[in-house]
């Protein structure tokens, strides 16, 4: 007898019972539905944290330097051309520094504005996003063009809702043109990025005084990418800075360590919660299998004659496996959908961010389910097909 | 020789204090062709040798021979072959499955053969339409009267052309009407050339076969001949009822 008449006769058997074959259903359905929620719950929360990350700037390497003798190392060529050659895994590098002067804009002042040195790359490395106008350029850093792109709080500070492009701003005492804007990333507070100032690094020297880099930020194309290009850069680092000999130090680290920690807290949760949703779905098995043994003696009759007019004890244990397999199939499909309706609901209403279940995830619950059912039907379907053809039909 | 037993006996708990000799040392030869009654009081043994000779239960000791094989030594498979090929099985109870429709029951055997759809469909109306049924395919069961449903059996037991047919008080659950049409039906059945076994307690319904071998106690005590003036007294009876 072929699989499909079998499957057949099994959705036939299903429709005829359509209460009991819910019922059993249940359980597999409440599985795979809580499977599915808790899992995308800690899949939504994941992605959410990592965003957040994301928005700190994620595969940022920071890189500082220093020498114990007081003489100073200028390695700012040599890393930019280092970071070329590692292009592949390095995307932007800048020097940064900062200080700390009195800004003004007409008659509005901001005492202690915070101003960074940094080259055309420091947006990226800083990840910072453009509200208007442009960032630094390669010729501003180059000619020591006097511009600046200012930062949110210090937009809303000195220029409101009047266009600050083009406007010059005296940054102790000499003008600097405004470029561009940035968005803001910390509602406006003026102790963070959404207030700060960035002007060329070449202008150091006149606004700080400044003439040296030790700290730079280099940011890699990919978190796998980080740790080759810290590698990478440990290694330059090395063969500037004389660490073995104890006449320096250097330091090359990033903040990834932290996304790592907070991944595998995740994947703990998500090893939990799968558990103990797995287990609902074990006791749903077992449903089935309580189930299909009820049938099987409710069916005694039933089995009895199909085995008079010939059928094969193959032919009972497949047509019980396929019914379990196909409630349990039906049940997991059920458990899907609901699943698919629970995360939108908890996600929505926990992270405030609608996350819905991977297809791996979705297809996993699946063929989960329907080997659950071949797993736990089988007891019954083996115990059917062994019945004496004689004895079964004696079953009223 | 079509069916070939020798000293076949079948007993329950042997060896306990509740033993029961259901058959004791029958043998029993039917030819092919032959219309057979079985006739015996309940708990002769009489359903014990229908259930061996329709391979549905195996004896604790003697031979069986269906067709020249022997069938004491056949494997659990092959015995579904048999009674998915060779028998045609009609009982006192139809056995007809709730949840299936009269072409659906029909057709449960033939799917079993292996047998490809169309085939499957022209063997089941074509046996359906025997039965007077061919209206009432897609009835269920419980749709269906007492003797409706005895036909449905009869339809399943005869869509595959089986060489026996094998009848365990059919009319047993039947009113006399109903009886005399399936009474007739299963001579038509013989005369058609297949081996018809009848299993009865009726006296009188036992007329209807060829040869009547009567069983008490689980031994044969008689195997005559019916006359065949007998059996037509008692078909015209039976189809005037």
């Amino acid at each position: 007898m072929n699989l499909f008449r079998t499957f057949a006769m099994a959705l036939k058997s299903i429709a005829n019972n359509k209460m009991r074959s819910f019922l059993t259903m249940l359980g597999i359905i409440i599985g795979v539905c809580s499977v599915i929620t808790l899992l995308s719950l800690v899949g939504g929360m994941t992605q959410q944290q990592l965003e957040q990350f994301e928005k700190m700037g994620t595969n940022i390497i920071q890189i500082d330097y220093g020498t114990w003798n007081g003489k100073y190392i200028d390695i700012y060529k040599d890393l930019m051309l280092e970071c070329k050659k590692y292009s592949q895994y390095i995307s932007a590098a800048t020097p940064v520094s900062q200080t700390n002067v009195n800004a003004r804009y007409r008659s509005k002042k901001l005492s202690s504005a915070t101003v960074y040195f940094g080259n055309e790359d420091f947006d990226i490395c800083k990840n910072m996003e453009l509200s208007a106008g442009r960032t630094l350029c390669y010729m501003d850093v180059k000619n020591r063009v006097k511009v600046c792109v200012i930062g949110s709080y210090v937009r809303e500070q000195f220029f409101g809702l009047e266009n600050p492009i083009g406007k010059k701003i005296k940054l102790k005492g000499v003008e600097y043109t405004v470029v561009g804007t940035y968005v803001s990333k910390y509602d406006n507070q003026q102790y963070s990025d959404d207030g700060m100032i960035v002007v060329p690094m070449s202008c150091a020297r006149s606004l700080a005084n400044q003439t040296k880099f030790t700290s730079f930020i280099v940011k890699a194309r990919s978190a796998d990418s980080t740790n080759l290009a810290m590698f990478y850069l440990g290694n330059f680092m090395r063969s500037k800075v004389d660490v073995k000999n104890n006449n320096g130090y250097i330091s090359v680290y990033t903040n990834n360590q932290w996304q790592e920690s907070i991944s595998k807290s995740m994947r703990i949760y998500s090893l939990v919660g799968g558990g103990v949703a797995g287990i609902s779905l074990l006791v749903g098995g077992i449903g089935i299998m309580n189930i299909m043994l009820v049938s099987v003696t409710e069916r005694t009759r039933e089995i009895g004659i199909r085995m008079a007019i010939g059928a094969k004890r193959s032919s009972i244990v497949w047509q019980f496996l396929i019914e379990a397999a196909t409630i349990s199939a039906c049940g997991g499909l059920l458990g899907i959908g609901l699943g698919a309706v629970g995360s939108y609901i908890i996600t929505a209403a926990i992270i405030k961010q609608v996350y819905f279940p991977s297809f791996g995830i979705m297809l996993g619950a699946m063929l989960f389910s329907v080997a659950l059912g071949i797993f736990f039907g089988f007891y019954p379907a083996n115990k059917a097909s062994k019945m004496q053809p004689v004895e079964a039909l004696r079953n009223q | 020789m079509l069916i070939d037993i020798r000293q076949i006996s079948k007993i329950y708990n042997e060896g306990h204090e509740s033993e029961v000799r259901a058959l004791d040392d029958v043998s029993l030869q039917i030819d092919r062709g032959e219309f057979c009654c079985i006739l015996g009081q309940s708990g002769s043994g009489k359903s014990t040798l229908m259930n061996i000779l329709g391979c549905l239960d195996i004896p604790t000791y003697g031979q069986y021979f269906l067709d020249g094989e022997a069938v004491s030594d056949m494997s659990v498979a092959k015995l579904a072959g048999i009674r998915n090929k060779q028998i045609g099985f009609i009982f006192q109870g139809f056995n007809l499955i709730p949840g299936l429709t009269a072409f659906e029951n029909v057709e449960l055997p033939l799917i079993y053969r292996g047998l490809h759809s169309e085939q499957r469909r022209q063997l089941c109306v074509a046996a359906l339409t025997a039965v007077g049924l061919e209206n009432r395919m897609k009835h269920r069961p419980a749709e269906l009267s007492g003797g409706q449903q005895q036909r449905v059996a009869i339809a399943r037991a005869i869509a595959a052309k089986p060489p026996i047919i094998m009848a365990d008080e059919p009319t047993g659950n039947l009113d006399s009407h109903a009886s005399a049409e399936i009474m007739a039906m299963l001579a038509r059945l013989n005369d058609d050339g297949a081996s018809v076994i009848l299993i009865t307690h009726d006296r009188v319904l036992a007329n209807v076969a060829k040869r009547i071998v009567t069983i008490s106690d689980g031994r044969v005590v008689n195997d005559c001949a019916v006359p065949e003036e007998t059996r037509r007294g008692v078909l015209k009876g039976a189809v005037s009822a």
